[in-house]
């Protein structure tokens, strides 16, 4: 089936006729409301079985996988008076969707604020948060007032640590990152030549779309292209009801039943970590992973992942694979991209992994232990930059987060305006995530120690305030460079003029240095010398941060949508996409397409 | 633990010979014009007469910084210079014999080795000289031993710890600076080509960004406080050939004056002296060429950043050129193939470089050479610095003195503080500067023939007072190319 040698439902009624069972259609008899059950929603999804109706007190069973192993579970679940009917993988998932629909939406959004409230993002600032906040405001004006040349000094030396603090940090992320770096990737390496196709576990992808038709076959090509058996994988294309388009698009691919298109029904927030939520609850997998739409994993990810996991301790809870771009030499904003990319996902999070820090994990390619996805209640659909969320979670609750030495690429972003709005999401997401995190700041450090604490402050809030305060710093520079005015003096004691010294030349040249090592790994020499040009994307940067700024404080849980396809790359892409599959039916390996 | 602690007593063991034979000079009167210097600046940090400004232009900042480090950090009592060369020395010993003993040689093969390159007695002389040539065969040590594991192996921290070593090699020393645009050239022998296949130019970047920065954020240092971005440079060249030598020169090979491709020879002898296992390395790396190239470049490197030197003015003493070429030595021990070479020839010919060090010292000593043989042997000398530390003794006690001894502290090495000085930046000073007529009952002024006449800002304030002298003030010292004047008022009331 996962090679459409044979339609699902021809082949469910060859299994029921071999089981002498009989084959249901559960589109036209429906199942008895009164034997489902809420709570039992997570059975009947990851087992694929659902009580249908009783018939002379006896509970009448659809699955679409009869056989010993099901009769014992059916058994130790329901008890001895059960049968057998036979229906078809899509038929028991979308009678679940239609019975519960408002559940699992519910679910969806709501569970982990349910849960633990003070880990959600619904609430943007907490009473105590308030309060800190308006006695800092207040501890400002007074200083302001009545010591106004020290405050501001102090300002100045707090500015200044923060960015000596900062960049002294990331040089030692990227050289811990290095080291070991080639012998981890070799013994993972030797581990997935020995791992057999019978010994790999069925394997979950996750493929939130929204509104991006023309991406998918690219996708949909990549993980055909995978270096895993078919019959393992359970790809969910994930989809939300109002989007009739890709809905549409997606069904005129005839996908193969290795891909199941879920359908999300309309709620707020119209998030990608709900509609994520929504589908991790159709999720049969050992591991599972989320791609992007135009995302083009390296085929052996699946296996090295998984080869990942063995090698790692039970404590590693997800593996983050590398994003990159196979556009990166567009035009300028997809190179300066591509090295931001490098430098993040190449040498920093190695270096976070390699320290024990939280890693907050990248919007893609990131491989969970099912298992404690589900247990920390997934994603956090008011955070907009749910991964990175994630990732924290992870640490706190004891759990850490495996690079590896694997790739997705994915289409950078080539148009300034989309990439403002994309990043302007991220910064708003870290700036949800510093907000919900340092909400019990006692108990975080106790769960992620000095170090933890030290990354979480220059990585995730590092990141959005760097961009709000570099135009301050860069307008004092300028105003000094153009006008050699003496008035900022006072400001600037010796020491701290000396620190702020090395900040501007040591600090911004390390920065700009380490985005023209990103690429050297991958040997991609081309785009070092674009980095002497990163001011610009500082520039563009510090917009976005003040875009989420005013977003946090106006729309904070607003979805801030990229755009994909813009790139003529993504859409040759796409063309070869569509040409490989007309070629492939043409060669008769695909069935005729199923309705 | 239990595999450091016999590289920690090595590393002792080497700080406590060395702090030993650095006492016994000491005890002969063997003190450096080097140490005078960094003592002096030392002493003007303690005292609080070195600005911000000062500390800022400090250059290179590494030595300097090494020895005010010790001297706040540890006692202001202690001679700081000499325990930052032992340091550093007792840090070469750790390092050389763990790449040794890591590239497969035995203990005794590696101590014998690291003990001939730190024992060849041209980079001996020049260890008890001061800290800066240490720095640089350590500086030298790191660029050879991370341009061989970058071609090697490819890895982004071998690509981060090469082009910090040229960065670190920049700041070291100025001689170091040429050492790395010598080396400029030669880097695509160093890079692995499967990077420089998408872009050289990329590749170079990398690597010398870190460089680029270093000295353009000198010049931009320079620039904030001097307003001249190339004043750094400038005040280089005018005292390259004094940095720690005092402007004497010793042997006839000891400068060279006759155009970069006349001393080309010269070069090209040292190395051969100094560092055959580089030369012999070809030889014995001869079935592995791609891997050796990088010893083609650090072959070429110091030769031309000597004739690089000699072209943009500057003049080093040619003994100095032994730092870099032990530091590139043994870097290039510790990766000769020794599967398939018998260890003993790599030996001999570390051992031939200490016989080639010794003959160097012989045929291009430097300007402290036959003090430094001489303590050795055990005979009392006098330092070459004798002019400033004379001077500094003879001010002892006297206050409210005009005086440069920022640019000369030697000076203040000899005095032993800096209290009680009126140096340049100083209100009392700039005063002076300004109204050009002095306040302090003390003026102290070099001679007007005198090589710091240059930087001497008294000279440069009252340009005849050396000669002529000063209506009001009376001379009570001139020796060694200094004068000193006191106010005659206060002369005859006191």
């Amino acid at each position: 089936m996962s090679r459409w040698w044979i339609r699902a439902d021809v082949f469910s009624r060859a299994l029921a006729a071999y089981h002498g069972l009989p084959f249901v259609r559960l589109a036209d008899g429906e199942p008895d409301a009164d034997l489902l059950n809420a709570a039992d929603v997570d059975v009947y999804l990851q087992n694929l079985v659902i009580p249908w109706r009783r018939r002379d007190g006896v509970l009448q069973l659809a699955t679409c996988e009869p056989g010993p192993k099901m009769l014992l579970f059916a058994r130790a679940r329901w008890g001895a008076a059960i049968e057998f009917v036979v229906a078809s993988k899509f038929d028991i998932i979308e009678a679940v969707q239609r019975r519960f629909s408002a559940d699992l939406s519910h679910g969806a959004v709501h569970e982990l604020e349910e849960t633990d409230p003070e880990m959600s993002a619904r609430r943007v600032i907490s009473r105590g948060q308030a309060i800190a906040m308006y006695l800092m405001v207040t501890a400002l004006a007074a200083g302001l007032a009545f010591e106004p040349l020290a405050t501001i000094i102090t300002l100045n030396a707090l500015l200044t640590l923060f960015y000596f603090g900062s960049f002294v940090f990331k040089g030692v992320l990227v050289w811990a990152g290095g080291i070991g770096q080639l012998a981890s990737a070799r013994a993972i390496d030797a581990e997935v030549r020995l791992l057999r196709d019978e010994d790999l576990p069925t394997f979950s992808i996750l493929v939130p779309m929204f509104r991006e038709p023309d991406v998918l076959p690219i996708l949909v090509r990549a993980l055909r292209n995978l270096n895993y058996p078919l019959a393992k994988l359970d790809v969910k294309i994930v989809l939300e009801e109002s989007d009739h388009e890709t809905i549409e698009a997606a069904r005129a691919l005839h996908l193969e039943p290795i891909f199941e298109i879920i359908i999300v029904p309309p709620s707020q927030p119209q998030t990608k970590p709900k509609a994520c939520n929504y589908a991790l609850r159709f999720a049969r997998g050992e591991f599972l992973v989320i791609y992007d739409a135009e995302d083009k994993p390296e085929p052996d990810q699946l296996r090295k992942v998984v080869a990942a996991f063995r090698r790692a301790p039970a404590s590693t809870a997800c593996i983050q694979c590398r994003l990159n771009y196979f556009n990166s030499r567009e035009n300028w904003l997809t190179r300066i991209f591509t090295l931001d990319y490098s430098l993040w996902f190449d040498l920093m999070l190695p270096g976070l992994q390699k320290l024990g820090a939280p890693i907050p994990l990248g919007g893609t390619s990131n491989h969970f232990r099912i298992a404690v996805l589900r247990e920390l209640h997934a994603w956090d659909p008011f955070n907009v930059t749910e991964d990175a969320d994630l990732g924290v979670r992870l640490a706190q609750r004891g759990y850490s987060v495996g690079v590896i030495d694997s790739t997705t690429f994915e289409e950078a972003n080539c148009s300034i305006a989309n990439w403002i709005r994309q990043r302007s999401r991220w910064i708003k997401g870290y700036m949800q995530t510093m907000l919900v995190h340092s909400r019990r700041p006692v108990k975080l450090a106790r769960a992620i120690g000095p170090l933890g604490v030290t990354s979480f402050v220059f990585f995730i809030g590092g990141t959005a305030l760097s961009g709000l305060l570099n135009p301050l710093c860069w307008g004092i520079f300028l105003l000094w460079f153009a006008t050699s005015t003496t008035s900022l003096s006072p400001l600037f004691p010796p020491v701290l003029l000396y620190f702020s010294l090395v900040n501007l030349i040591a600090g911004n040249g390390l920065f700009i240095y380490l985005m023209m090592i990103a690429p050297f790994r991958r040997r991609w020499t081309g785009l070092t010398p674009w980095a002497l040009t990163v001011f610009g994307y500082w520039v563009l940067l510090s917009i976005a941060a003040y875009k989420a700024l005013g977003q946090l404080i106006f729309k904070p849980f607003y979805w801030e949508k990229t755009d994909h396809g813009l790139s003529t790359h993504t859409k040759r892409e796409a063309a070869l996409a569509v040409a490989s599959d007309a070629r492939t039916r043409s060669q008769g390996a695909v069935a005729p397409a199923s309705p | 633990m239990m595999r450091t602690i016999p590289y920690l007593s090595v590393g002792a063991a080497t700080f406590a010979a060395f702090t030993g034979l650095l006492a016994w000079l000491a005890l002969h009167g063997f003190v450096s014009a080097e140490s005078l210097e960094l003592t002096g600046k030392g002493i003007a940090a303690r005292d609080g007469a070195m600005t911000l400004r000062e500390f800022a232009l400090i250059f290179p900042p590494l030595p300097n910084l090494a020895s005010l480090a010790i001297q706040w950090g540890v006692s202001p009592a202690i001679p700081a210079p000499a325990i930052a060369s032992a340091a550093i020395v007792g840090t070469l010993a750790v390092l050389w014999i763990r790449s040794f003993v890591q590239a497969g040689y035995a203990w005794s093969t590696a101590i014998f080795m690291a003990t001939a390159l730190i024992c060849g007695p041209a980079f001996l002389s020049l260890a008890c000289e001061g800290p800066s040539a240490p720095m640089l065969a350590l500086g030298a040590w790191l660029m050879g031993s991370t341009a061989f594991r970058l071609r090697a192996r490819a890895n982004i921290v071998d690509l981060m710890g090469f082009s910090a070593s040229l960065a670190y090699l920049a700041l070291c020393h100025p001689f170091a600076a040429f050492i790395v645009l010598g080396f400029a050239p030669f880097i695509v022998l160093v890079l692995p080509p499967q990077v420089t296949s998408d872009s050289m130019i990329g590749g170079y970047l990398a690597v010398l960004f870190p460089v680029a920065l270093v000295l353009g954020g000198a010049a931009y240092v320079s620039w904030i406080f001097t307003l001249d971005p190339l004043g750094l440079f400038r005040l280089l060249s005018a005292r390259s050939g004094d940095l720690g030598f005092d402007g004497l020169s010793g042997g006839d090979m000891s400068y060279v004056r006759s155009g970069p491709l006349a001393a080309w020879p010269a070069y090209a002898l040292l190395v051969l002296l100094n560092a055959p296992v580089l030369l012999g390395g070809l030889r014995l790396m001869r079935r592995r060429l791609p891997r050796a190239m990088p010893l083609v470049a650090l072959i070429a490197a110091v030769p031309l950043g000597g004739m690089l030197a000699d072209v943009l003015g500057f003049s080093f003493p040619m003994l100095l050129m032994v730092a870099p070429l032990t530091g590139f030595a043994a870097a290039a021990v510790a990766v000769l193939p020794l599967e398939e070479q018998r260890p003993i020839l790599v030996l001999l010919l570390v051992a031939a470089g200490a016989l080639g060090s010794a003959a160097t010292l012989r045929l291009a000593p430097d300007a402290e050479t036959p003090q430094w043989v001489a303590a050795m042997a055990g005979r009392q000398v006098e330092t070459i610095a004798i002019a400033e530390h004379d001077l500094g003794a003879a001010l002892r006690g006297r206050n409210d003195v005009l005086i440069d001894a920022l640019s000369s502290p030697g000076i203040l090495a000899g005095r032993a503080s800096a209290r009680g000085l009126v140096v340049p930046l100083s209100a009392g000073f700039e005063m002076t500067r300004l109204s050009r007529r002095p306040a302090t009952r003390y003026i102290a002024v070099s001679s007007a023939d005198s090589y710091r006449r240059e930087r001497d800002a008294v000279h440069a304030i009252f340009p005849t007072l050396y000669a002529s002298g000063l209506p009001g003030y009376a001379r009570i010292y001139d020796h060694l190319g200094w004068r000193v004047y006191e106010r005659l008022q206060l002369a005859d009331g006191g």
